[in-house]
């Protein structure tokens, strides 16, 4: 069951996205329901509270009583796997910050063609609602919000005594047990090595020979075990 | 026989103290497997034991410092300046229990020390003595808070630097010491007085640069502080001017007959569009930020990055010029010292960013002002060495800002900062508690 949340004080762009809702669902067996606001009054902040299965925001930048920035900030701190697409009049500049802070899927121009991006940012949605997307921990009063597509591999630094999350552009050290790390990580992650867990989505080959792991980035790790073979079900 | 026997159990009292002291002071436990624990243990108590049957010599304190400090660090695989200023501090303890040890001798058992003491120095009781007292001292708590203190604020600083002041200080302490049990010569002493004048020499060098350089952090933040309202006022000008002149712009293309002055009027309306996509930028951006030197902080900062760069400015609607009202000047003076430190850093570090991505970000909720910095960066960030004092990306002699900042905000009880990390953004947030 999909829940869909719509905020937009325009009637015409609300009935559109009704219609384009009911178009994409169509197509697929999912059940849904879909709640309509005109403004960000305390119905919607019900909303918000409230546990519905599989949410999926849609936005409106600039409503009368409040703006869809503050709205999802007010989103995330309940939760960090609903998927919200943001609706603008304008170019928003520089929204890499707002992205990784507010989790967004994406921004969707009122007037360029936006039937047709909504189409697409909603089969997304759909693709990613129910999934976990992130994980977030806190260590030594630091806050790591850490998308998981994002993360290669996870190991432990036994000399330090940290745990590593390697991901695309850096590495996170942290005062925490692998144990700790693993229980926040999907199933697309699996033990490799007695200190390793890898994200399968990102490796490209395996060579069990060599036990040498090589992700898609070109980066390779020999933490491979015998012991942790059997899990490994990968092409080789 | 004896005297070995009595040696080396003394030896194994103190060497498993120092560890202990060691395991307390830096708060940390053993890294190593039980076998290397206890090879190690062994074969620091017999170097020990040895150097006390061969020689009297205060040499035997330096060299079993200089091997406690290589046995701590592969007992505990901590940092080496952390290591080195621990197997200081321990020594200094042991020094300060002995010389406890040498007052108790003389005061309660009424004996004289420099007669006396040789038959008692380096005895079993006298180790277990000072044992006791190192002991007593590390499971008080106030001292172990200071000790953990001593040991953790030294891990920015140059090693070798350390290296050479404890090797001094662990030296002149055991020479002073020694001094009391056994005679020295007077060309000995005067050299360790002369080596006195020059550690403290360099020391008060050392204090009086630290104390210069942040006197220019914050007179570089004061002067950003006292121009900020009049910089206000000029962008206010520069707003009005801009519109003004856009204006003038449009009369006069309104004033030219289009068939006529056709490459006229195409002029004026390219510097038309031109005008328009810049006031969409900074200054336009701007000015939804309220009067009161943030705006003025915020403009000064972003306006001279080049286009490569990416603004992100996120101005919530719930900010509005009573927020900025309900802040007391001083407050709001060093909030601003704050946010220049953290623009400059965030500038500084997105710059090095194949993205580069600088974010600010202001709205209120539940009585709290909240303003995020964003930048991206590039490498690893080591927040615990960030969290220390003076740390800087720019090595050694930097990071005198950040300390500033750190300053302000530990002594204003209406300041708050939070790090987090989102992917490849580094943001830290200011929270101004508008509970006055």
């Amino acid at each position: 069951m999909i829940s869909f949340i719509v905020c937009d004080d325009n009637l015409m762009i609300r009935k559109n996205i009704e219609n384009i809702i009911l178009k994409k669902m169509m197509k697929n067996d999912f059940a849904y329901k879909t709640y309509i606001f005109d403004d960000y009054n305390d119905n919607f902040s019900k909303i918000i509270n409230q546990k519905l299965p599989n949410k999926i925001y849609i936005l409106d930048i600039e409503a009368p009583s409040n703006s869809g920035i503050d709205i999802a900030r007010a989103i995330r701190h309940k939760d960090l796997d609903s998927v919200i697409i943001f609706l603008t009049s304008h170019e928003e500049l520089g929204y890499m910050v707002l992205k990784s802070e507010l989790l967004f899927l994406t921004f969707i121009s009122k007037y360029d063609q936006y039937e047709e991006n909504l189409e697409k940012a909603i089969g997304k949605a759909i693709e990613l609602v129910g999934k976990k997307l992130y994980i977030r921990l806190e260590d030594r009063g630091v806050v790591y919000t850490i998308p998981l597509n994002e993360i290669l591999y996870i190991t432990k630094d036994s000399q330090e005594r940290k745990t590593i999350i390697k991901t695309d552009y850096t590495e996170f050290k942290l005062n925490k047990t692998l144990l700790e790390v693993t229980e926040l990580l999907d199933e697309n992650f699996t033990q490799t090595h007695r200190a390793c867990i890898i994200n399968k989505m990102r490796v490209r080959s395996v060579d069990m020979k060599k036990k040498l792991i090589t992700f898609d980035d070109g980066s390779q790790i020999t933490l491979l075990s015998d012991n942790y073979k059997k899990g490994l079900k990968l092409n080789e | 026989m004896n005297d070995v026997i009595n040696v080396f159990l003394s030896s194994i009292i103190v060497t498993g103290v120092q560890f202990f002291a060691a395991s307390k002071i830096m708060a940390t436990q053993l890294m190593v497997k039980k076998n290397d624990v206890y090879a190690v243990y062994f074969l620091l108590t017999l170097i020990t034991t040895i150097l006390f049957l061969l020689t009297d010599n205060f040499w035997r304190v330096l060299i079993i410092a200089i091997i406690l400090t290589f046995s701590n660090k592969f007992l505990f695989k901590q940092e080496w300046n952390k290591v080195i200023i621990t197997t200081f501090l321990i020594n200094t303890l042991f020094a300060i229990s002995e010389i406890i040890f040498a007052i108790f001798f003389e005061v309660i058992l009424w004996l004289d020390v420099r007669i006396d003491g040789q038959n008692y120095f380096g005895s079993m009781l006298a180790n277990i003595f000072i044992s006791i007292v190192v002991l007593l001292f590390l499971n008080n708590p106030f001292c172990i808070k200071i000790l953990r203190k001593m040991s953790n604020n030294t891990l920015n600083s140059n090693k070798y630097l350390f290296l050479i002041i404890s090797i001094f200080g662990v030296t002149i302490s055991a020479i002073l010491i020694y001094g009391t049990y056994y005679k020295f010569s007077t060309v000995g002493l005067l050299l360790v007085v002369l080596l006195l004048i020059f550690i403290y020499g360099f020391i008060i060098y050392k204090l009086f640069y630290e104390k210069n350089m942040k006197e220019l952090a914050q007179n570089k933040n004061n002067l950003l502080i006292d121009n900020i309202y009049e910089y206000e006022k000029v962008i206010e000008v520069q707003k009005m001017e801009s519109h003004e002149n856009k204006n003038q712009l449009r009369i006069i293309k309104g004033m030219l007959l289009e068939d006529e002055n056709k490459e006229a009027c195409d002029y004026i309306s390219e510097l038309l569009k031109e005008k328009s996509d810049k006031d969409k930028t900074l200054l336009e951006r701007v000015k939804d930020i309220p009067n009161g030197g943030l705006r003025a902080l915020i403009y000064s900062k972003l306006s001279p990055l080049s286009e490569e760069f990416k603004i992100c400015l996120s101005i919530s609607r719930t900010i509005n010029s009573k927020t900025l009202d309900m802040i007391r000047p001083s407050l709001n003076v060093d909030m601003c010292k704050v946010l220049g430190v953290f623009l400059d850093n965030a500038i500084e570090a997105s710059s090095e960013a194949q993205k580069k991505v600088v974010g600010v970000e202001l709205f209120c909720e539940e009585n709290k002002f909240y303003i995020i910095i964003s930048n991206s960066f590039t490498g690893n960030i080591d927040v615990e060495k960030m969290m220390n004092t003076n740390y800087s990306s720019k090595g050694v002699g930097h990071g005198y800002g950040l300390l500033l900042a750190k300053s302000i905000i530990t002594n204003n009880k209406h300041l708050t900062n939070k790090i987090k990390i989102n992917g490849n953004i580094f943001s830290q947030t200011l929270i101004i508690d508008l509970n006055l």
